[in-house]
């Protein structure tokens, strides 16, 4: 069977447990909504295919439990990941101030060069707002990465976030392989380099 | 049923040949007995038995006895070989239960397989072991199958389950299985160990140490092994350099398992004496484990079942001690009602509980009617359950999962006390689910990949080689015991079903095994791997039919419980006794149970309940033995 996709990017969500990774993801999956949304227990994923360029990019984007607690288990997933969303919710301080610590928890277990970005979520709730716009602005540029307000149940700017992560990806992975490896007209890609960690299950999906 | 040593008028010995050394596996060199193998008829049933020349057997002594069950004319032992004593070292098998039996060395080795897979090796010193099969061969009416020098008796499917309902049945009466597995211990593991180590690496861990003098024996049956009873396919190359052997632990084939009725108001009412105590527990348990509970009577069941109410409590006792937990929760209630807004500014881990509570409180099961639509009080109380369950165990704290565990409990008790104290009953089984290290978790995942390895060791195998051998992907089904994966109806049968601790410890694996087996052709034919299998198992949710799980589980519980090599590791799991020989250690890691379940299973006690379940289980398996269930059951 023919492949319908050209790439597949593997993301992740993660974030503060609350600041709405799963919802995020069902507006940018189903394009849709719903206020009966369940706590995310252990882990799943959801697909969407996007096309760029011409090239059909599948993005298989995994949802992990937000609470501490799991912390165990969902940094296992971490490897693998070409890009990774930071979610906090700009109604709840404490989600944006722990931004840092999982950024941490970046920095021990994902891919060096992972793809990250910042978003700060329930932007329609401007009036219950504790985090400026300014304050996600900056803490973005302090790490380098890329920012945006986004609101899933408003179902704004959630489409261009996931876009803009698999640009910046995408791009990464091409200049990588131009630098490598003169195309030959071939499909095999290695965008990355191997994770610092012993291979996993999940760096085997880095291929295509 | 009646047990009786058998005299010895009553037994004529057929058959037998004396200066034949039993060669016991698990023993020392000078366990090779000189004795005398005979065949002998007890009209009800034939053995073949091996006593040892030196040791003079008197059946009116008691710890040579051997125990007979007259049942008439089905009786059968599981188990294959019945111990009798260690001091004799009597060898008694039932021709009922000979799988297989060859001639090998020219006639100077006779080898024999029980039904169980237990192997056992005569030496005959003048190589005449064929007269021995010659009489086998003419006394047993079982048709043969004759595989190069062995023989195999051949049994229809139906009568070896119908054997093995009656085994069980001798169980349940008899108690008995503690000195075959005295017995069995002897002979257990090193066959497989030779053969294995024939392949050169291997990986499976069901193996024990052994002398290099046990050797030759080993790789006799190895050689049995390899040529008659190891199909190809169960061998499976990994690379070019390991080998890892699948399908280690011979199981008994399938017993039917069928779900019972729940519970009925009539049949509780009945099951308490005049005061309110309940007087018989085992049967209230059994039935519960067997149909659940009618809806009506969750309410008051529960109550038991979670520890709020003791068994023997009567009406009164139970009213003094709602009372009472009624003002103790309402205490500790008002402990965090009263908290100021300065004191909990200053109480970060506080704060922390309290704002993952109020997250989770308003997203926990909105579309059931009794938490659903905006400003619904019943979140209220969730929450404020929950909050003075931080104040009851502040430092598990809240942890994601709970308000799942809590809401099933709540919808059906309605009042915040009753809730809260039913469910401290069910996070006092639970809690290590909630681990900060997820050890409780990981510990039951890997009992899971042990326990499945056993029960369905092809799937293991696809399982392992496709990233996912750490069971990640039964994470959620653990940690809420199901909830997310059924209705609440489900729920509330199958948690009513877990707490009742039948038919035995852990008996939560044993559904995510049934559960995962019956996806295997899925996965397996799908050729799925780790993020399908994760995505797919996954996506069960409410697509799982509870009734069909419920036996499927049960069925492997008996498969595991009947399976002769079954190792301790496994065992352990699953509240069995280790074999003989094993306590010891079973003793010094006996904590590490994840939930806590009834240990106590191990007591004599509680393991006749389990028998008297798995007879009642098994008898209903068939027509004439419905009947004898239904007469079980009729004085309820």
């Amino acid at each position: 069977m023919a492949k319908t996709y050209d790439y597949l990017f593997k993301l992740l969500l993660i974030g503060d447990s609350g600041v709405g990774k799963t919802c995020v993801l069902f507006r940018f999956s189903e394009d849709a909504f719903n206020t009966t949304f369940i706590s995310t227990i252990g882990i799943d994923f959801k697909i969407r295919t996007i096309e760029l360029d011409g090239k059909k990019i599948k993005l298989q984007i995994w949802d992990t439990a937000g609470q501490e607690r799991f912390r165990t288990i969902t940094t296992a997933y971490y490897r693998g990941a070409m890009g990774i969303m930071l979610v906090y919710d700009i109604t709840n301080e404490k989600s944006f101030e722990n931004i840092k610590n999982w950024i941490r928890n970046i920095e021990e277990n994902a891919s060096a060069d992972v793809e990250k970005m910042l978003l700060g979520n329930k932007c329609e709730l401007n009036e219950k707002r504790q985090v400026t716009k300014e304050r996600g602005e900056q803490l973005a540029i302090e790490y380098g990465i890329k920012f945006m307000e986004t609101s899933a149940k408003a179902s704004i700017r959630v489409e261009e976030a996931f876009f803009t992560l698999a640009r910046d990806i995408k791009t990464k992975m091409e200049k990588k392989l131009e630098a490598s490896n003169p195309p030959k007209g071939g499909q095999r890609l290695q965008p990355f380099d191997p994770p610092r960690k012993p291979p996993s299950w999940l760096s085997r999906c880095s291929l295509l | 049923m009646v047990c009786f040593h058998l005299p010895k008028y009553f037994q004529q010995e057929v058959y037998s040949h004396h200066g034949v050394l039993w060669k016991s596996y698990g023993g020392h060199k000078d366990d090779d007995h000189s004795g005398t193998l005979s065949i002998i008829d007890y009209k009800c049933e034939m053995c073949i038995e091996w006593k040892p020349s030196e040791v003079s057997v008197d059946s009116d002594t008691n710890d040579q006895e051997w125990t007979m069950v007259n049942t008439g004319q089905q009786r059968r032992n599981s188990q294959g070989c019945n111990e009798v004593s260690s001091r004799s070292k009597l060898f008694v098998l039932r021709l009922a239960d000979l799988h297989s039996f060859k001639v090998i060395k020219h006639g100077h080795q006779l080898l024999l397989q029980s039904e169980s897979g237990l192997q056992s090796v005569f030496i005959f010193q003048n190589g005449n072991a064929d007269s021995f099969v010659a009489a086998l061969r003419g006394i047993l009416k079982s048709a043969f199958k004759k595989d190069r020098h062995s023989y195999r008796v051949v049994r229809s499917p139906e009568a070896k389950v119908i054997d093995q309902s009656f085994a069980e049945l001798e169980l349940f009466t008899e108690h008995k299985s503690d000195y075959v597995w005295k017995f069995v211990k002897d002979f257990q593991y090193r066959p497989y160990e030779t053969t294995m180590t024939a392949f050169s690496k291997l990986t499976d861990a069901w193996l024990y140490g052994r002398s290099s003098e046990e050797k030759k024996v080993e790789d006799e049956v190895a050689e049995l092994l390899t040529q008659s009873w190891t199909p190809d396919d169960q061998i499976t190359h990994i690379g070019s350099e390991e080998y890892e052997v699948i399908g280690g632990i011979p199981l008994p084939q399938s017993v039917p398992v069928t779900r019972s009725t729940p519970l009925t108001v009539e049949q509780w009412a009945q099951l308490q004496d005049d005061e309110g105590r309940v007087t018989d527990v085992d049967m209230l348990k059994m039935i519960i484990f067997k149909g659940g509970i009618v809806p009506s009577l969750r309410y008051e069941v529960w109550k038991f079942l979670l520890g709020y109410f003791p068994w023997d409590s009567t009406n009164t006792d139970r009213q003094n001690i709602r009372k009472q937990k009624t003002d103790e929760y309402f205490r500790m209630k008002l402990q965090w009602k009263t908290m100021s807004p300065g004191q909990e500014e200053r109480f970060s881990d506080y704060r922390e509980r309290k704002s993952l509570i109020e997250k989770d409180a308003k997203r926990t099961d909105r579309t059931i009617e009794f938490f659903a639509g905006e400003n619904n009080s019943n979140l209220q109380v969730l929450s404020d359950i929950l909050m003075t369950y931080v104040m009851y165990n502040f430092d598990l704290g809240y942890v994601q999962g709970m308000s799942d565990l809590l809401s099933p409990i709540l919808c059906l008790m309605t009042n915040e006390a009753d809730a809260f104290w039913c469910f401290v009953g069910f996070m006092n089984r639970v809690y290590r689910n909630f681990d900060l290290d997820q050890s409780g978790i990981k510990c039951q995942l890997n009992e899971l990949q042990t326990l499945l390895s056993v029960v369905n060791p092809e799937l293991t195998s696809y399982i392992r080689h496709h990233d996912s051998g750490n069971m990640f992907f039964c994470f959620r089904w653990l940690l809420v015991l199901f909830k997310r994966e059924f209705s609440q109806a489900d729920v509330m049968k199958l948690w009513e079903v877990l707490w009742t601790d039948l038919p035995c410890t852990n008996f939560h694996l044993l559904i995510c095994a049934a559960i995962l087996e019956a996806e295997k052709k899925v996965i397996m034919e799908g050729n799925y791997g780790f993020t399908e299998i994760l995505k797919h198992v996954n996506d069960l949710s409410m697509k799982i039919d509870l009734e069909a799980t419920l036996c499927n589980a049960e069925s492997i519980f008996l498969k595991l419980k009947l399976a002769a090599q079954l190792p301790d590791n496994v065992r352990k799991i699953i509240g069995l006794e280790p074999h003989a020989g094993y306590q010891a250690e079973n003793l010094k890691s006996g904590d590490s149970q994840v939930n806590k379940t009834d240990s106590s299973l191990h007591d004599t006690e509680d393991s006749e309940i389990v028998d008297s379940l798995n007879a009642v289980t098994l008898v209903a398996s068939n027509e004439e033995a419905a009947y004898n269930c239904s007469l079980n059951l009729n004085y309820l």
